[in-house]
C-alpha cells in the first residue's frame, strides 16, 4: 500500500528539493543542486525565498513561525528539510 | 510600537536572501520583481460584478483604464472612484493592483476606474500627473455614460499613486476643475524632499526603503526638477484650503508615515474634513499584500466602508 500511495503522490513528503528545483527552473537556472549547496550562491533571489517559504507552508501544511525564517534555515535543501522536519515533529 | 507578526514574517522572508542592490536594477527588472511579488502575496482576484477595459484620450495618446463594477449593484448609477496605482510612477500597473481594486470596488460600492497613466523613465514627470488629471476630467465628463453619479466622484491611490491623487485635487481646486467629492490616500508619497523622523528611523529594513525611494526619484524626476515642487511634493503646496475631504491612511512602520500625517494635519488646519488612520504594526503597501498579511483584508474592508459612508 505504501508503494501505491507514493505513486499517487510523487512528491517526497520529507523533501524540499522539488520546490527548490521548480523555483530555479522558473528563473531559467537549470543545474543539479546538492542538498548542501548554498542556494544564494546558485542564484536564488529574495523573491525566490518568499516563494519558497510560501510553497513550503502550503505543500507541507506547516506554518513557519516568525523568527524561523532565517538565512541559516533557508541556506540549502538540507537545512529546509531539517526545518520542515522540526515543524512536523 | 511593535510590528504585526505577519508583517514581521514577511520582512524576514525578503530578508532571508541577500537582496540585489536596488540602485543597480533596471526599470524592467523592478517591474518584473514587483509583478512577481504581487503574484506571490497580493490578493487572489475576488469575484466582481463586471470588468471593462477601455482607453480614454490623453494628451500624448490613449490612456488605458479598467473599470470595476461591484457585485452588489451592476446596473445602477454608482459613486465613482478614480484610482492611481502605486509603484513609484515606474513599476506598478493596472495588473499589479487588480486584486486591490476589486476589493475596493466591492467594499466601497463605487465603480472603480483604475488608470494606466504613462510610466517613467520612458515618460518622466509630468507625464503621470498630466494623464491623471486628464483621466479625472474625462470621468467627470463621461459620468452619465459610465453610470457614475458626478456629485460622488472620489480620487484615490496608493504610494506614488496617492501622491498623484493629491496633486490632481490641488490642481482641480486651483484651476476651477471638477468638484472631487473625496480623496483617499493610502500610504502616500507626498514630499520627495522630506527629512522626517520616519524617513530617518525607517530608512532600511522595512520593505520600502530609502534606496527604493532614491531609485524612483532618479527614474521619475527630470534631473533639473526641484524636488520641493508641489506637483511632485504636494505636501509643499502653500495653500490647502478648498481641498476635497480626505481619508488619509499611513502605516506605523512606513518611512512615509510622517508626510502622510503632516498632510492630514495641514488639510485639517486648512478647514478640510479629514479622517486620518495610522495602521499600527503595518509596513508600506500592507494593503496590497493580503496573502502575507491577513490584517490587510480587514483594513481594506474598513477603508472601503468609510468611503461608502462618505459618499452616501
Amino acid at each position: 500500500m505504501s508503494t501505491r500511495s507514493s505513486e499517487l503522490n510523487p512528491r517526497s513528503e520529507k523533501d524540499a528539493s522539488h520546490l527548490v528545483h521548480r523555483i530555479l527552473k522558473q528563473q531559467s537556472i537549470d543545474r543539479p543542486v546538492a542538498a548542501t549547496d548554498d542556494l544564494r550562491e546558485i542564484g536564488l533571489s529574495s523573491l525566490d525565498i518568499v516563494e519558497l517559504v510560501l510553497s513550503v507552508e502550503s505543500e507541507f501544511n506547516v506554518r513557519i513561525p516568525e523568527g524561523a525564517i532565517t538565512p541559516a534555515n533557508f541556506r540549502c535543501i538540507a537545512s529546509i528539510d531539517a526545518l520542515i522536519g522540526s515543524l512536523r515533529a | 510600537m511593535t510590528l504585526d507578526p505577519a508583517a514581521k514574517r514577511f520582512l524576514e522572508m525578503i530578508g532571508a536572501a541577500s537582496a540585489p542592490e536596488i540602485a543597480a536594477l533596471s526599470p524592467a527588472e523592478m517591474r518584473e520583481r514587483f509583478r512577481r511579488l504581487m503574484r506571490l502575496v497580493g490578493p487572489a482576484s475576488p469575484p466582481i460584478g463586471r470588468i471593462d477595459d477601455g482607453e480614454l484620450p490623453g494628451a500624448a495618446g490613449p490612456v488605458p483604464f479598467r473599470t470595476y463594477t461591484p457585485s452588489e449593484n451592476v446596473d445602477g448609477c454608482l459613486p465613482g472612484l478614480v484610482y492611481f496605482h502605486g509603484g513609484g510612477c515606474v513599476f506598478g500597473s493596472i495588473e499589479t493592483h487588480d486584486g486591490l481594486c476589486r476589493m475596493l470596488a466591492n467594499t466601497s460600492g463605487c465603480r472603480v476606474i483604475s488608470v494606466g497613466y504613462r510610466l517613467a523613465p520612458e515618460h518622466r514627470f509630468p507625464a503621470a500627473v498630466e494623464d491623471s488629471y486628464t483621466a479625472v476630467n474625462w470621468v467627470f465628463a463621461q459620468a452619465p455614460t459610465l453610470a457614475i453619479d458626478p456629485a460622488r466622484i472620489a480620487v484615490a491611490g496608493d504610494s506614488a499613486g496617492a501622491g498623484l491623487a493629491a496633486t490632481v485635487c490641488q490642481r482641480a481646486s486651483r484651476d476651477g476643475g471638477p468638484r472631487i467629492a473625496l480623496q483617499l490616500l493610502l500610504c502616500p508619497v507626498l514630499d520627495l524632499a522630506a527629512e522626517s523622523q520616519s524617513r530617518h528611523d525607517l530608512a532600511a529594513g522595512y520593505f520600502f526603503d530609502k534606496a527604493t525611494l532614491d531609485w524612483m526619484i532618479e527614474h521619475y524626476c527630470p534631473p533639473d526638477l526641484d524636488l520641493a515642487d508641489p506637483r511632485v511634493s504636494p505636501l509643499r503646496a502653500k495653500d490647502l484650503s478648498g481641498q476635497p475631504p480626505a481619508h488619509v491612511h499611513t502605516a506605523e512602520f512606513d518611512p512615509l508615515r510622517c508626510e502622510g500625517r503632516a498632510y492630514a494635519d495641514r488639510l485639517q488646519r486648512a478647514g478640510v474634513g479629514v479622517r486620518y488612520t495610522c495602521h499600527a504594526g503595518m509596513i508600506h503597501h500592507f494593503y496590497g499584500m493580503t496573502a502575507a498579511i491577513p490584517y490587510a483584508r480587514a483594513a481594506i474592508d474598513a477603508i472601503g466602508a468609510a468611503v461608502k459612508e462618505s459618499l452616501a
